[in-house]
């Protein structure tokens, strides 16, 4: 019971899977994870390996043919997945928001964008219009922007700014959990690189925000994050600390992932890729999701499920190769 | 996108004055943008309706056969008789300069002389005109609520029961022939209501004093209550048919336009800030999808105005539709030109009003 | 011109995977409108055989629906149920030939037009944008009355108003096949590269084509018919639903009811028929591969 108030996001064994009438998609399958107040946790995995999902799963939002269908998720000590249409309606932004993937188009073209905000204040806040109003000039400077921006319409805005004016919605209802989802990706390289400056300015003034980065960049999330979370194909495949992932990564998809980029201190140039592409979700290979592209991978892999282990520390591991000894 | 004052502040440390004037001067651009719009349309539109009434000119002088000919249809005229004729359309003279007289003429608004009627054709399609105007009102103001609401319950419960019902209602209503429908009612009133009147505007026996000829209106300015349950009776069958005909269409295209609104991005984001699925619909989807129903209610207005011909065969009222049939069927040279070029008045200022509707409610529009 | 013949059975056979995962509510519509147009044919082909004869005028004038005729007689005494069989041929003869004719100008200029983009797309935009604003009903009275009645020109005055619509879908999947690899890999292989990439293109629009015309055999068929109720179209004797259902009003005050009703029936079935198997094409193509509705 103690066990629960500490996490501000404690997620068990979920499971969500697309009902497509082609096959079910298991996107989710069996992801477990803790995030504690004030924490940031980052998702890394490539397309299709069920990061996203993840977190449209904890706002109970997954898109049509989706569902959850197993596990539970706690926010501080309520279970998200047990409440009814209308106490999620009022959890959603206040406690729980999200910045999502292309604020391009995140905005209602018609209404100007400090009137959006100043809307998401007011769904969960009986509060006078004027101070709503004022409490989003705040949030606009903030978080970089001109205040008289905020007559704009979204057309107006570049993606940077509408970016901004995202992960100022986003901070408005002071929510325990902000769920990053690839904020930066529709970013070019410099506009990427002034949100991450933002992002990491707004983490050290925000103590009690505990963030979900959801990410496909590993160097991102290495900035940015305290904890990692590593997904393959709707699974877990490595779950501890940051600089225990750098430094003692033990899945093999984990050494390829960080092997891909570059790094300045190395002296060699060279630098590999993970072979192979990512499964068909429609028809996973048995055993080992990762064993066909492993190069590691054994008659074991190719049979059986690898359970997750906890290594050392809340070092956690689904591999048939690490179990409970440090291997290779 | 920024403009040279806006740099200016961007970069010094902004006191509250120095925003609040910014403030001001943004809103400022953006009136001056509308109303430069507003402007610029309307100066647009002169040379769209010119544009239009040369078609018009060149097609109903480049149709297959010679006019004159072909209106005279099965009855044959001796050559003199033809020339005669030919001579007194102006047809014989050489194209420029009947061009040059057309243009002239229709700036004047002499849209030239009926000589099946022996009025001049601008005086008969004024006649005529307020009988399809209260025909098309009425009957959009049937359909454009009847139609949007019903296509956003659809859309609302997409795959359910409700939605299913509704298309295929608004499919099979597409399918009825205005011209049956009308018949169908006309039967069931004579057979079984004889309290709907089956043709006309008004009866025999009312008399109304017509100022604007849209009976409606002009018996209740006029205080005339008989002429105004009379005329509103004559109303009924008309805009039942020719409501439903146009809500199915609404329907379907409100459908179809809420249902991917509610697909956008900001849909998503919205119900993610825990808005209310009611105030969703009604403050976000709504207003976006109903940008191009906007459009294409001005279009079907616009149509309707050329003639709702079916209908008002159907129900003998005498609007533009008819008098355009009319024209045709006595092959009306100058009264059928004059109705078409009329019309393609109507589809211009129609067009006007909903760019300029389009340009109020959709910031993204101005340029 | 393998190539061409190539990617048409690849398109076949996309059709047909596509139809497998269409939804149950597609394939229930198209399949409503198959039947429905059977319906239409077989009573076509059995009155053929066993009804009486359309043009022979009696004297038992505007008789209800009996046991005799089941849809009654009309004015001059001939039977309503075998006139409207017959009616079936007159219609849909015209709305296929209009259909045909609007196909075979709109979509090659489609194709083109939005190939080459430029001047020539945009004039030519233009202009069929303004057809397609025109009022379909008076382009084709107009039409009809300076061509004469009869089959063919009663086809031409109806194909007129279609022709924007092939135009405007041929056009627009052709701006956006334009930019696909493919075509610039059709390109880089040949001199007659052009030819190809049209083929290609009309090729690839079939599908959305074969919808579009079913659709349009729908309001084809209420275009012929609102003809006939104005008294345009196909000259009498020749049964046809539109004029039979106009000469029928002059009775209504009588209490006829029957020389209205049931040609306006048989015009609601066909065009219901032909609209369920266009509307269920339609779906078919908006599904993409994986099943889900796009």
């Amino acid at each position: 019971m103690i066990e629960l108030t500490e996490y501000t996001l404690n997620v068990k064994d979920l499971k969500s899977y697309y009902f497509l009438p082609s096959g079910v998609v298991k996107a989710v399958d069996g992801v477990s994870f803790k995030i504690e107040k004030g924490e940031a946790l980052g998702v890394i995995g490539e397309s299709g390996s069920g990061k996203s999902t993840i977190g449209w799963s904890v706002v109970r939002l997954l898109p049509h043919p989706g569902k959850v269908v197993g596990g539970e998720i706690f926010f501080l000590d309520q279970n998200i997945l047990e409440l009814d249409a209308d106490e999620i309606r009022k959890i959603r932004w206040k406690k729980i928001s999200m910045v999502t993937q292309s604020a391009m188009n995140a905005f209602d073209p018609l209404m100007k964008i400090g009137d959006q905000i100043t809307e998401a204040i007011l769904i969960h806040e009986k509060v006078p219009r004027n101070s709503a109003m004022k409490k989003t000039e705040d949030l606009f400077q903030r978080v970089g922007l001109e205040t008289s921006r905020l007559k704009d319409h979204p057309h107006e805005l570049s993606g940077g700014m509408k970016q901004r004016a995202m992960i100022a919605m986003a901070l408005a209802c002071k929510p325990g959990l902000i769920i990053a989802d690839e904020p930066t990706t529709a970013l070019d390289v410099i506009v990427q690189a002034q949100i991450l400056r933002l992002l990491e300015e707004l983490r050290t003034s925000l103590t009690s925000s505990s963030i979900m980065f959801i990410s496909h960049d590993l160097s991102v999330i290495v900035e940015l994050c305290d904890k990692i979370l590593i997904m393959y194909g709707g699974k877990m495949m490595e779950y501890a600390s940051t600089p225990t992932v750098i430094k003692k990564p033990l899945h093999p998809y984990t050494k390829g992932l960080l092997n891909s980029f570059p790094r300045i201190e190395e002296t060699e140039m060279r630098f590999d890729s993970i072979p192979g592409s990512p499964p068909d979700m429609a028809n996973i290979p048995k055993g080992c999701i990762f064993h066909p592209r492993c190069k590691y991978a054994e008659n074991v892999c190719r049979e059986h499920v690898p359970e997750i282990v906890n290594v050392e520390d809340n070092h956690f591991v689904a591999c048939h190769l690490v179990k409970g000894e440090i291997a290779r | 996108m920024p403009v040279p004052l806006e740099l200016d502040f961007e970069y010094s440390k902004r006191s509250r004055f120095l925003q609040n004037i910014n403030i001001v001067l943004n809103a400022e651009k953006k009136a001056m943008r509308l109303r430069e719009f507003i402007i610029t349309r309307l100066l647009m539109t002169i040379p769209t309706v010119l544009l239009l009434a040369t078609i018009v000119f060149i097609v109903m002088r480049v149709m297959p056969g010679d006019p004159v000919v072909s209106l005279m249809g099965s009855k044959v005229g001796s050559e003199e008789q033809i020339e005669i004729i030919r001579h007194a359309l102006g047809l014989d003279r050489p194209l420029h300069i009947q061009y040059t007289e057309y243009i002239f003429n229709l700036v004047r608004g002499d849209l030239g002389y009926s000589m099946v009627r022996s009025n001049p054709v601008l005086e008969e399609i004024l006649t005529h005109l307020p009988a399809t105007l209260e025909l098309t009102l009425w009957s959009m103001a049937l359909a454009i609520p009847l139609g949007v609401y019903l296509g956003t319950v659809a859309a609302k419960r997409q795959g359910g029961k409700i939605d299913s019902v509704i298309r295929i209602g608004a499919l099979v209503r597409w399918c009825i022939p205005v011209f049956w429908l009308g018949i169908m009612l006309q039967i069931v009133a004579v057979l079984y209501i004889p309290f709907f009147p089956l043709s006309g505007r008004l009866s025999a026996q009312i008399t109304l004093n017509k100022i604007t000829g849209l009976y409606v209106l002009d018996s209740i300015l006029t205080g005339n209550t008989a002429a105004f349950i009379d005329s509103v009776k004559h109303l009924l069958l008309p805009v039942f048919t020719l409501g439903t005909t146009m809500a199915a269409s609404l329907a379907r295209l409100s459908r179809a336009n809420v249902i991917e609104v509610l697909g956008e991005e900001y849909i998503k984001v919205t119900r993610l800030k825990g808005c209310p699925e009611k105030t969703i619909i009604q403050k976000h989807a709504l207003p976006n999808a109903l940008i191009p129903i906007l459009t294409y209610a001005g279009l079907q207005i616009a149509m309707l105005m050329g003639g709702a011909m079916l209908t008002e065969t159907t129900f003998s009222w005498p609007g533009l539709g008819r008098l355009l049939l009319f024209a045709i069927g006595y092959r009306d040279f100058t009264l059928i030109q004059g109705c078409i070029v009329f019309w393609a008045l109507i589809i211009g200022l129609v067009n006007l009003i909903v760019d300029i509707l389009y340009a109020i409610i959709d910031p993204r529009v101005r340029y | 011109m393998s190539g061409i013949v190539k990617s048409f059975k690849g398109i076949v056979k996309s059709f047909i995977r596509r139809f497998a995962i269409t939804q149950k509510s597609a394939k229930i519509l198209m399949t409503a409108g198959i039947i429905l147009f059977l319906m239409l044919v077989f009573f076509y082909i059995f009155n053929s055989f066993f009804g009486y004869d359309p043009y022979e005028i009696t004297r038992n004038i505007l008789e209800p629906p009996d046991s005799n005729h089941i849809m009654g007689t009309d004015q001059l005494g001939r039977d309503i149920f075998s006139r409207m069989c017959y009616g079936t041929s007159s219609s849909l003869a015209i709305a296929l030939i209009a259909s045909v004719i609007s196909l075979i100008i709109g979509a090659p200029m489609g194709a083109v037009s939005g190939y080459f983009a430029g001047p020539t797309d945009r004039i030519l935009s233009v202009i069929f944008d303004a057809l397609y604003a025109f009022p379909g009903i008076i382009l084709a009275v107009l039409i009809a009355v300076m061509l004469g009645p009869g089959v063919y020109t009663t086809s031409i005055a109806i194909s007129v108003e279609f022709i924007p619509q092939y135009f405007r879908v041929v056009r627009g999947l052709s701006l956006s096949l334009k930019e696909r690899p493919f075509v610039e890999a059709i390109k880089a292989l040949g001199a007659r590269s052009r030819n190809l990439v049209f083929q290609h293109i009309l090729v690839y629009a079939v599908p959305s084509i074969v919808a579009l015309v079913m659709l349009n055999m729908g309001s084809a068929i209420l275009a012929v018919s609102g003809l006939g109720f104005l008294g345009l179209g196909l000259p009498p004797p020749t049964p046809e639903w539109g004029t039979d259902l106009g000469r029928g009003r002059d009775f209504i005050t009588m209490g006829v009811w029957w020389a209205s009703t049931f040609p306006g029936l048989m015009i609601v079935i066909s065009v219901v028929a032909f609209t369920l198997i266009g509307e269920g094409l339609n779906e078919m193509l908006k599904t993409s591969i994986s099943g889900v509705k796009m």
